[in-house]
């Protein structure tokens, strides 16, 4: 009995007089939604600019709150590592950075040239960050793209992962977590892509907007280049990663009138193979669209047209695909196909010894393209509406 | 601690031995053929009692033989005293009605054969049991010339009528309660089970009090070493007093110190007799509508008797309801304060920046918040059941008023933590028979959830679960049957099978006689109509 | 008898698959251990019958002495010198507890409470565990049962939940290696398993042993069923690179859990859930631990020595390694696979020979 009551005393008293472990209450955090990486420009140091939350600002509920209010704060540290410049942070903010709702990561492209592995591991390391951020590199200063406004949301970063996730209606973003990345980054025989992001419009810094698209293409852990929207499609492609989008074509009947094509589904297949010492990889993509739009006035819906349309989209397609394979391994030399891993899947053994020259061996590859891409609706009206 | 134990028990049979003095030992004592000598005992007895009556007049219209009658008023039904007691005794008896010559000899077994017109008369022979009789409401008379009294079954005294319990509210059942009144209570199990098999084994519990208690039990489906330790916990008990079922039970518990009742309780004679027929003993105590039932099992707080008169369907849900709501009564506050101080990455983006913002306006932790609202919620809930109806209506107006709106309002607490005491709050009720442990769990997980989030919650849960594992009611594991699991049993846990498929009483406690009814009994068409 | 409880197969079975399973979904970094590849995931299938060779010695040990735990047959079998042996069974399971409750300690520091002091893992699950202890055996299996369905189902939702993220590529190619190195990933796998030398302590408290090897291949099975899923959902969504750098896996793995937009990092949910089956872990093998303690210094009564064992726990628990580098170095395959063999094969091996030799207890016909 009285041992029974010591104990009891005991654990009361070391649950209640913990004093400071881990408790932290929601009015003593800042929470992050936004982390941007550059080079300091003054030091040899890193620059951190981070997104925070005003929640009094952003309520949602209770009509007191002003909507004139700005929802975020940004502000910059510096620090000779990630972390560093975190807690040197809080030397402005009165609490301490809270980095699980943080799901964007922006780093400037300064940063990205010289290497990003390192300045990724803080994300990857800490048990706090989301492995499910998005990675984002700025077409410049990653500090520009925390610091910019959204029209529509309060809180820009959430816009950025709208962008990012509405991306997907034209597949010309590619859409790269820090997980993927960072599995990317690891695994020989695959290179890196990331979302790019960027700040499009004139006049003043403040009025101008982000723009989520095209791609960043790394080599190792450095950014070697950047894919525009066709390319990025492309890339898309060749992953199987395209859901939605529009194919423009030249109507067959009149040829200087458009068509809007729809992606409705589409998927491919890399096979490799290897016959004496010689890599031949081929890429089917396969698609499935719909007839969208059309600028001419030339009924389309007969077998013949959709034929020449079904052909003309699968040569946009190619050309697409064309494009990215032509830059990145004539011109960067780096595998963001993941070819490798596809080589190392069928052919493990062979696979061993070309892993260490993969580098090498891959601009040297014969890369076969071949689409089959097929039309299914014409939409509700089967042909345009004459003009008389 | 053994010292003050010590002194406990040796204090405590010093009090014995006083009490012992106190109440005048007559035990066994014989009575008297000489009536002066035992209405002067009676007398004494009764010195200073103003409701004991005793009442002197004689028997015969020839031979008067001196009597006196003693009985306690309020207890008695007066009209039979006077009608069926005093008027027979007094006015009609003559020869002509007795049919012989009445005298000391033979007056009491013509008196108890032919006079009296009540129908449980008994003979006694000794002080203490004619003293027992008087106080439990029967009438005693005392004939001069003979040492055996006779005792008159006049037991009658204003009693609450059958009315509708106010505990277990339902919408489709018998509405009837227990009363206060054992009788009563009997007739009303009686009425459910007409078996022979039903026995009612009667003993008297409580040196002053000397309440009577009745151990009831279905012979041939109750396990037989049960009813035999029921009996052996209850003559242990060896007090002053048995007022309410309250006091048997913590006398009679396999873990006393537990926060979990292991007696259950009912005030529905339905669901008492329903108990007794899977197995269970139930004890019925005077002066009570509590009726308590062993073994008592942790499934058994969320099994409502309406479970088995709605659709099986419906009583399912409403089963895996009350779990559910017994998690959140007793998690609910734990886990606010652990995912607003530890684990804010679980909430949902939209609901952080909320909570943060309400909790900005705040200025205590919101672990003080949570007890702070808690301890003013259990204030005004004991406040609403103790008051006088009228008064807590107001005592609820007040408290939504005072809690809901204004303590946010004025920045006290935050909204959130309003909404999760709200629902805790309500979420208790669903599951109101082990409502005082989670109360009690409740502020023990919010400690817990205060120093170490969801960890200190968890292994916290984890000891309980621990505690509720070990525990034994009579001898059967307390949380049978989900752990010892038993199949069969589970049809009657997080659901509730229809009647038809439920063949067998509870494993654990009807394992003497385990089949209820016959295999096969689904209700089919006629084949024979098919045919037609 | 010390213990005057009886459990069933079924509670036997399931205090086994959680005492080997959570180490599994929270401390264990299984892809740091061969093959190191995609191959993984067929050395976890084949674990079952690794798990079922491995029991043998301990298996037939137990059955031959049938009334009496490995500790207190050492003694019947080798004698006085027996007391050595029942010494080194006593030392393996305190000092597995010990290492549970490190392990426990280390996954919550690390993940969830870095700023807290791990004494306070460690102290307050042996503290509660010492109160299951106290309980008996038939308490930690009731908790065990109640637990294990819900971890089981907890590890299928997290299956469903992810598989929107799982590449299913991730297992070619298949045999990339050759087939030896997936046999020692099997081999390593079983021998991490020191239940196994619970199968001759809880033996005599089984009520029916005979039947306790159906039930034991049934739980080997299940073990491997959920190591592969687990293996599986690991290397689908991180990749074999990654997976091999990141402890704590299918922690990681259950944080990328991501439901709609608003049910992310339900981690921690799944953490709660497995506290109560680390709870058993540590509460089963302190059990075994007190339980040979007593026999071993043929006590009446296990009970006074509880918070004794709990404190030398404790204290070994923390001593044990400085941190975490040192305490994987040590719990790393080349080292405490052989470390647990040596108690779990090769001494319950040793005593079945010396029985059969001297013909000691029951013949297993």
């Amino acid at each position: 009995m009285k041992n029974c009551f010591i104990i009891c005393l005991a654990v009361i008293l070391l649950v209640t007089l913990n004093g400071c472990w881990n408790r932290r209450e929601l009015d003593a955090i800042s929470i992050v939604t936004a982390v941007g990486i550059d080079k300091s420009k003054t030091e040899e140091k890193i620059q951190t600019t981070f997104q925070i939350m005003k929640p009094s600002a952003l309520k949602t509920s209770g009509s007191s709150s002003s909507g004139e209010q700005k929802g975020v704060w940004t502000l910059s540290s510096t620090g000779y590592t990630i972390f560093d410049a975190t807690r040197n942070a809080t030397m402005q903010t009165d609490r301490k950075l809270f980095f699980s709702e943080n799901k964007v990561i922006v780093i400037g492209e300064e940063v990205a040239k010289s290497g990003i592995a390192p300045f990724l591991d803080f994300f990857l390391r800490d048990p706090e960050p989301r492995r499910l951020s998005w990675l984002l590199i700025a077409k410049g200063e990653a500090s520009d793209i925390i610091k910019a406004k959204h029209e529509q949301e309060n809180i820009p970063a959430k816009a950025i992962r709208g962008m990012i996730k509405a991306s997907g209606a034209t597949s010309t973003a590619v859409q790269v977590n820090l997980n993927d990345f960072a599995k990317c980054l690891s695994t020989p025989g695959v290179d890196p892509v990331a979302c790019r992001i960027e700040l499009i419009g004139d006049g003043k810094q403040s009025d101008k907007k982000m723009c989520v698209t095209g791609a960043a293409v790394f080599k190792k852990d450095k950014l070697v280049g950047w894919l525009d929207r066709p390319e990025t499609r492309g890339l898309n492609w060749v992953l199987g990663k395209v859901g939605s989008g529009i194919i423009v074509v030249k109507s067959p009947k009149e040829e200087n009138k458009d068509v809007a094509l729809e992606i409705i589904r589409a998927g491919s297949k890399i096979t490799p193979e290897i016959r004496d010492g010689k890599i031949t990889i081929t890429v089917e993509i396969h698609e499935e669209g719909n007839l969208a739009e059309q600028m001419s006035n030339v009924q389309l819906t007969n077998v013949e047209t959709f034929k020449e349309l079904e052909k003309r989209k699968a040569q946009v397609i190619k050309n697409e695909i064309n494009a990215v394979l032509d830059k990145a391994q004539k011109e960067w030399g780096t595998d963001i196909f993941g070819f490798g891993e596809a080589i190392h899947r069928k052919y493990p053994k062979e696979w061993k010894e070309l892993k260490g020259k993969w580098r090498e061996e891959f601009p040297k590859v014969d890369i076969q393209v071949k689409v089959d891409a097929k039309l299914r609706t014409a939409g509700v009206s089967t042909a345009p509406s004459k003009v008389r | 601690m053994k010292k003050l134990h010590r002194t406990l028990v040796h204090s405590s049979s010093n009090q014995q031995s006083e009490s012992d003095q106190d109440i005048p030992d007559k035990k066994g004592e014989p009575l008297s053929k000489d009536i002066k000598v035992n209405f002067e005992k009676m007398q004494d007895i009764f010195a200073n009692s103003s409701d004991a009556v005793i009442r002197r007049f004689e028997v015969g219209s020839d031979v008067k033989i001196g009597a006196f009658i003693v009985y306690i008023d309020g207890l008695v039904d007066r009209e039979i005293v006077q009608l069926s007691l005093m008027k027979p005794l007094m006015v009609d008896i003559n020869p002509t009605t007795v049919g012989c010559e009445l005298n000391k000899k033979n007056a009491l077994t013509i008196i108890k054969e032919r006079i009296l017109s009540i129908s449980e008369v008994n003979e006694i022979n000794c002080l203490q049991d004619a003293v027992n009789a008087v106080l439990s409401g029967d009438t005693v008379l005392f004939l001069d010339g003979s040492s055996t009294a006779l005792i008159a079954g006049s037991r009658g005294w204003e009693a609450r009528s059958i009315e509708t319990p106010d505990t277990e509210v339902v919408v489709r059942g018998s509405r009837e309660g227990f009363t206060e009144t054992l009788r009563t209570n009997t007739a009303l199990l009686r009425r459910r089970i007409k078996s022979p098999n039903l026995k009612f084994e009667s003993m008297k519990i409580g040196r002053q009090t000397q309440t009577d208690v009745i151990v009831a039990y279905i012979k041939g489906i109750a396990d037989e070493k049960i009813v035999e330790e029921v009996k052996r916990r209850l003559s242990r008990i060896d007090t002053d007093s048995i007022l309410e079922s309250g006091y048997i039970e913590e006398y009679i518990e396999d873990d006393p110190l537990s926060f979990l009742p292991t007696v259950g309780n009912s005030e529905k004679p339905d669901m008492v007799a329903a108990k007794m027929l899977e197995g269970r003993v139930a004890i019925l105590t005077d002066g009570t509508p509590f009726v308590l039932t062993v073994p008592y099992l942790f499934v058994e707080a969320f099994q409502s008797s309406e479970d088995y008169y709605s659709r099986p369907y419906y009583a399912s849900f409403l089963r895996t309801l009350r779990y559910i709501a017994f998690f959140i009564s007793e998690f609910a506050p734990a886990a606010y304060i652990a995912l607003t101080t530890f684990h804010q990455e679980m909430l949902p983006p939209a609901l952080l920046i909320n909570m943060a913002a309400s909790k900005e306006g705040t200025p205590f932790p919101a672990f003080i918040e949570a007890m702070i609202m808690n301890i003013i919620y259990e204030i005004l809930k004991e406040a609403g059941v103790r008051l006088p109806r009228p008064v807590g209506q107001a005592v609820s107006i007040v408290g939504a008023l005072v809690v809901g709106e204004a303590a946010v309002s004025a920045g006290l607490v935050g909204a959130p933590m309003v909404i999760v005491i709200s629902i805790t709050a309500v979420s208790a009720f669903v599951v109101s028979s082990i409502n005082d442990t989670t109360t009690i769990m409740r502020f023990f997980y919010m400690i817990l959830a205060g120093s170490l989030g969801i960890f200190g919650i968890m292994i916290g849960a984890a000891g309980f679960l621990t505690h509720l594992a070990s525990m034994r009611s009579f001898g059967v594991p307390y949380l049978s049957p989900i752990a010892p699991i038993s199949t069969q049993d589970m049809k009657d846990v997080f659901i509730r099978a229809p009647w038809w498929a439920m063949h067998t009483r509870p494993r654990v406690i009807g394992w003497k006689n385990l089949v209820r009814q016959k295999y096969n009994l689904i209700p089919k068409p006629n084949k024979d109509d098919d045919n037609k | 008898m010390l213990e005057d409880g009886k459990i069933s197969n079924l509670q036997f079975i399931c205090i086994f698959v959680l005492s080997r399973l959570m180490l599994t979904m929270t401390y264990l970094s299984y892809f740091k251990a061969p093959p190191f590849n995609q191959d993984l995931w067929l050395s976890a299938l084949l674990s079952a019958p690794m798990h079922i060779l491995f029991m043998l010695p301990a298996y037939f040990l137990a059955q031959r002495l049938r009334n009496m735990t490995a500790v207190q047959s050492a003694e019947v079998i080798l004698g006085p010198a027996g007391k050595l042996v029942s010494a080194l069974f006593v030392w393996f399971f305190i000092h597995r507890t010990a290492i549970i409750l490190r392990e426990f300690g280390e996954f919550f520091t690390s993940i969830l409470y870095p700023e807290t002091p791990i004494l306070v893992f460690i102290g307050l699950t042996a503290l509660f565990a010492a109160y299951a202890v106290k309980n008996g055996i038939e308490t930690i299996c009731r908790v065990a049962q109640i637990a294990l369905p819900v971890i089981l189902f907890s590890v299928l939702l997290i299956m469903a939940l992810l598989v929107k993220n799982f590449d299913l590529r991730c297992v070619l190619p298949v045999l990339e290696d050759g087939i030896a190195p997936v046999i020692y990933g099997a081999f390593v796998i079983a021998a991490r398993t020191g239940m196994i030398l619970g199968i001759p302590m809880l033996l005599p408290y089984i009520n029916i042993p005979g039947k306790l090897k159906n039930y034991l291949i049934i739980g080997f099975f299940v073990l491997s069923f959920y190591f592969c899923i687990i293996v599986l959902l690991t290397a689908g969504i991180f990749g074999i690179e990654q997976s091999k750098i990141i402890d704590f896996p299918f922690f990681y793995a259950v944080q990328l859990i991501s439901v709609g937009d608003f049910l992310e990092r339900i981690d921690v949910l799944f953490v709660a859930i497995w506290i109560s089956g680390m709870f058993v872990h540590a509460s089963t093998h302190y059990y075994l631990a007190v339980l040979g303690t007593a026999q071993l210094l043929k006590l009446k009564d296990y009970r006074p020595i509880v918070p004794a064992l709990g404190i030398i726990i404790v204290n070994l628990s923390i001593l044990q390694s400085e941190n975490i580098v040192v305490f994987n170095k040590f719990l790393s395959y080349k080292v405490y696979t052989w470390y647990v063999l040596l108690f779990m094969v090769i001494l319950p091996s040793f005593l079945l020979l010396v029985a059969v030799i001297r013909k000691k207890g029951a013949d297993s016909r």
